[in-house]
């Protein structure tokens, strides 16, 4: 188990920051893998997408969605949490050369953007879709060390206040040439894009689900499937060829 | 240093300390997360005799009170179970609790069975899962069936008998008798507690299992009373399991007739609960110049009246 100390909490609008926390112990993480932060009051901690991590100092990047995320943005400087990381199975590598494309759904920049970075880092040409609800979803200027290094992206929002309005795949051309692609976000959103991404000849996809443990202990986070997975273990990131069989995907 | 030495029948215990089942998987999962140091036992997940695939999601749900799960036993069946977990728990030099799980008395006898192996310590009977439409809180809750399964298994296998029982305030002495007389070697009590929760907005219930067990700090002061009553009608040992979240409720559980505890849910907002607890347990009794734990055992019950 480790221990962060919160440095700040940055606020970029009503519902969305970025968490930092001053570990205990160092450790190392790969683009892709979650920790479970304690959420003070609650009987739950919480999964979050490990955003970045600089030495020993780690960022979280939060959307509110209900209590336990309402009572990390309400922590004070200093307040000590405990947390679990780093959990889960990272992306893996393209196994090719040729485009990399990120699909982020709001929120589910949080994992990609680690990954644009170590993927350009590498000399992968990299595109990135980010589709959100509204500007106050989508914190652009996070892009500015993708942008550093030549990252090329497109943005949209459903209301259009920023970028092109309607929905993540509205971006995507018809011709998708990329090799390898990687997609975060809601489920709606995977369920509408699932198909068009399966002639890609990889595909990863990373989930998100209600967990207690993290580790595989209780069994909560399971992918309901004629074999089950669990999401914290045997994920968060799964190929195309996993869900296939994912019952949340059949289900309208 | 003071003893936290416990004992149930005549299974020596370090601590007092031990995962509740089904919260705590096969045992390695939270290895190298916590020192296990300060476990007197392993308890694993319920097992039945094939694999069990569980209900659907959404499978917990989070209430500022409690958790509701709906697992539904999910578990790898015994055969996987005794290739592939149980080399590592054998290395733990702890005593190995294997919780078992029917939906029949004849499944239960199979698994018994298949479980008499010499590296493991005792069966933990469920008969007291809320999740599952055979077996589970189907035989806890009949005193007739609960002395018929542990009869029949007391005949039919070696190892000592844990009877983990759900929290049924009204029927708990006839139970506790009726495990007792079966040949029980100790209780469990309490397992999580029947419980729903619906969605307003849509009309659904929120767990895949449509009812769940509600487990947390709720069921806290339910299991101490459960404890507490179920320790003046038996003299077998009580393993004290619900909502235990902190060092004070532990010595509660104690003092109310516990001698040994389980801790569940509260590893999913604390990996370090067990660790903690037992530095509480040692400092109460440095604190109070106590050289056993064993001394607070049933504490409450010494006093004829209490004045408060």
């Amino acid at each position: 188990m480790n221990e962060g100390e919160v440095i700040s909490i940055k606020r970029f609008s009503e519902d969305l920051f970025i968490l930092e926390l001053f570990l205990k112990e160092e450790v190392s993480f790969k683009p892709g893998q979650f920790a479970m932060l304690e959420t003070p009051g609650r009987p739950l901690m919480r999964p979050f997408s490990i955003f970045q991590l600089e030495g020993k100092t780690l960022s979280f990047l939060i959307r509110v969605k209900g209590p336990g995320t309402s009572s990390l943005l309400a922590l004070n400087p200093g307040k000590r949490l405990k947390l679990l990381l780093p959990l889960g199975k990272p992306y893996p590598e393209p196994e090719t050369e040729g485009e990399v494309w990120l699909l982020a759904g709001g929120i589910g920049i949080a994992s990609l953007f680690p990954l644009g970075l170590f993927l350009m880092e590498k000399g992968f040409k990299v595109k990135l879709f980010w589709g959100a609800k509204s500007a106050s979803h989508l914190p652009f200027p996070l892009l500015w060390k993708l942008k550093k290094q030549g990252l090329e992206y497109f943005l949209s929002t459903e209301d259009g206040s920023m970028g092109q309005k309607g929905l993540v795949e509205d971006l995507i051309p018809s011709t998708i040439r990329a090799k390898t692609a990687y997609i975060c976000g809601p489920l709606e959103m995977i369920k509408r894009i699932f198909f068009k991404f399966f002639n890609v000849p990889k595909v990863y996809f990373s989930l998100e689900e209600k967990m207690a443990c993290g580790v595989g202990a209780c069994r909560s986070c399971v992918l309901w499937a004629e074999e089950i997975k669990t999401v914290c273990k045997e994920g968060p990131v799964f190929e195309k060829e996993d869900l296939l069989k994912w019952q949340a995907l059949k289900q309208t | 240093m003071a003893s936290l030495e416990t004992n149930i029948g005549s299974l020596k215990l370090k601590t007092p300390l031990m995962p509740a089942s089904g919260t705590f998987g096969y045992g390695d999962e939270y290895y190298g997360i916590f020192s296990y140091e300060v476990l007197g036992a392993i308890v694993t997940k319920s097992l039945s005799l094939n694999p069990k695939k569980g209900n659907p999601p959404p499978r917990i749900h989070e209430l500022p009170y409690g958790i509701l799960n709906s697992i539904g036993l999910e578990n790898i069946g015994i055969e996987r179970f005794l290739r592939e977990k149980l080399p590592f728990l054998e290395k733990l030099n702890l005593p190995i609790v294997v919780s078992i799980f029917g939906e029949t008395e004849q499944e239960f006898i199979e698994v018994a069975k298949r479980l008499n192996i010499f590296s493991i310590s005792a069966l933990e009977v469920n008969l007291s899962c809320p999740n599952v439409k055979e077996g589970g809180m189907l035989f806890g809750s009949s005193p007739e069936r609960v002395h018929r399964i542990i009869s029949l298994l007391k005949d039919t296998n070696p190892l000592p008998l844990w009877v983990k029982l759900p929290p049924d305030p009204f029927h708990l002495r006839e139970i506790v008798e009726a495990a007792e007389k079966g040949g029980a070697d100790a209780i469990t009590l309490v397992n999580t507690l029947p419980a729903m929760i619906i969605d307003p907005q849509t009309g659904k219930p929120l767990l895949g299992g449509i009812t769940g067990g509600l487990s947390g700090k709720a069921l806290f002061p339910v299991a101490l009373r459960m404890v507490y009553e179920a320790y003046k009608c038996t003299h077998l040992p009580i393993i004290g399991a619900g909502g235990l979240y902190s060092g004070e409720e532990a010595i509660s559980f104690i003092m109310a007739g516990a001698s040994a505890l389980q801790i569940g849910s509260a590893i999913f907002s604390n990996p370090n609960v067990f660790v903690e607890i037992h530095s509480h347990l040692i400092d109460f009794l440095k604190e109070r110049n106590l050289p056993d734990i064993k001394m607070l055992k049933g504490k409450i019950h010494d006093m004829e009246n209490f004045a408060l």
